[in-house]
């Protein structure tokens, strides 16, 4: 069977590094099938994606990989547990990925060991500073990235540094409290406000169309 | 604020993965069963599902991709000798740690009697003491919860409640100035009390009360208020 990058040098020019939604059903139906290819193309497409979402959580890439060849063999396994709306698939898999991520960093240790390196760091002032743009081509979903982060960075600073440290880090409300010297009442209310206006934000966004 | 109201404030703490990991058992088993709160998380999934693509991407290491599928598809190879070297590790250590065991057992026994005896004397001391009759299923017991100012802990005890049905699990919530907080799950034979010791729910949570509840549903056994 074919690798994508073995699809792209037999037909001459690349897979299109985009997921229509048209092709998100197809990719959904093919894994239904029990279509390898459509697995390799379902990695090429997201496991950037999948490897900075748990990299970020747990601050170890061999665990990240580790992650993300468990939420891949859930993908295979339990496809039929996806939603049947083809704009369900990339979203179903992202949150698998997160869930693994935060299963393991739910555990005593592993979470006494973030808290250790995080405590060595300072809080970024601007925690959603955008890195160079990579070529689109090279990163497919990028424009979706670009306007996850247009959202966040329109709430306030201190919503994005709970958000941040909550949701893209991984800390309890009691720790970030203690990092930031705030009441934990302050935690919750701040993450509230932040999500409720996040949500009619991201609401609206679609797949990855071309 | 009744127990209901913590499940509607923690719905997006829940989404998010924000609750710890037995508030998040606990509001899992409570979704399975409250249709509110089950499409309400599920809108909160929907509207939030690209959340995650706010983090910066990370280059697969070379082969990684190739990897990843074929391990998905073939399943992770096994290397039975590493188990095999695991459990001969842990025959052993089994066996070092019966011998220790069995020598320490008795001291257990008499540091046992030994909490016993302070537990009794800390509820003739304790001073914010409050008891409430509890009916279930035909059982007539009760509820008592007391703080104890030398260990600055919580103190509870259940006594002549029936198990749990299967599915459902009693509950101890904290009443607290800043509103209501889940305790730990208790268990109940309706032969013998449960007793329970808990650390204060953090100095900004001043505790004014306790709720006994039945979860998933929510169902309140007994409210009491200092």
């Amino acid at each position: 069977m074919p690798t994508p990058s073995e699809e792209r040098s037999r037909t001459g020019r690349p897979l299109t590094p985009v997921l229509a939604q048209s092709r998100a059903l197809s990719l959904h139906e093919r894994l239904v099938a029990r279509d390898e290819q459509a697995l390799a193309e379902l990695i090429e497409l997201i496991a950037p994606w999948l490897l900075g979402l748990a990299q970020a959580l747990l601050e170890d890439s061999g665990e990240a990989e580790e992650v993300v060849q468990e939420a891949f063999a859930i993908v295979w396994n339990k496809i039929g547990q996806a939603p049947a709306d083809p704009r369900g698939l990339l979203p179903w898999v992202l949150r698998v990925t997160r869930n693994r991520a935060i299963d393991r960093l739910r555990s005593r240790r592993r979470r006494l060991l973030k808290v250790a390196r995080f405590a060595a760091r300072a809080v970024p002032v601007e925690p959603f500073a955008e890195p160079e743009e990579p070529n689109e081509a090279r990163a497919p979903g990028w424009h979706v990235h670009r306007a996850v982060h247009a959202a966040l960075e329109a709430l306030p600073p201190e919503q994005q540094t709970v958000v941040w440290l909550a949701y893209f880090q991984g800390l309890t409300h009691a720790r970030i409290a203690e990092r930031l010297s705030i009441p934990v009442g302050t935690v919750k209310t701040r993450l509230r406000l932040a999500f409720d206006k996040l949500r009619p934000l991201l609401a609206p966004m679609k797949d990855w169309i071309v | 604020m009744s127990v209901h109201d913590w499940y509607v404030e923690n719905r997006i703490a829940f989404v998010t993965g924000l609750l710890e990991k037995e508030e998040h058992a606990l509001f899992t088993s409570h979704v399975e069963r409250c249709p509110e709160c089950g499409e309400a998380v599920m809108t909160l999934e929907r509207e939030l599902a690209w959340l995650p693509m706010g983090v910066t991407p990370v280059a697969p290491r070379p082969g990684l991709t190739h990897r990843l599928a074929d391990q998905a598809v073939r399943g992770r190879p096994r290397y039975w000798w590493r188990w095999a070297a695991a459990l001969g590790t842990a025959a052993s250590l089994l066996l070092a740690v019966r011998v220790s065991t069995e020598a320490r057992a008795l001291a257990v026994s008499q540091g046992q009697l030994n909490a016993i005896k302070d537990s009794l004397a800390a509820i003739v001391g304790a001073e914010r003491l409050l008891q409430e009759t509890v009916r279930r299923d035909g059982y007539e017991g009760g509820f008592l919860i007391f703080y104890d100012q030398d260990t600055e802990r919580w103190n509870v005890v259940v006594h002549d409640l029936p198990p749990a049905r299967p599915g459902e699990e009693y509950r101890l919530w904290f009443v607290t100035s800043r509103g209501l907080l889940p305790g730990p799950a208790l268990r109940a034979n309706g032969a013998r009390p449960t007793f329970l010791t808990l650390p204060a729910p953090g100095p900004t949570n001043a505790v004014v009360g306790a709720v006994l509840t039945v979860e998933p549903g929510g169902v309140e056994l007994a409210r009491v208020r200092f």
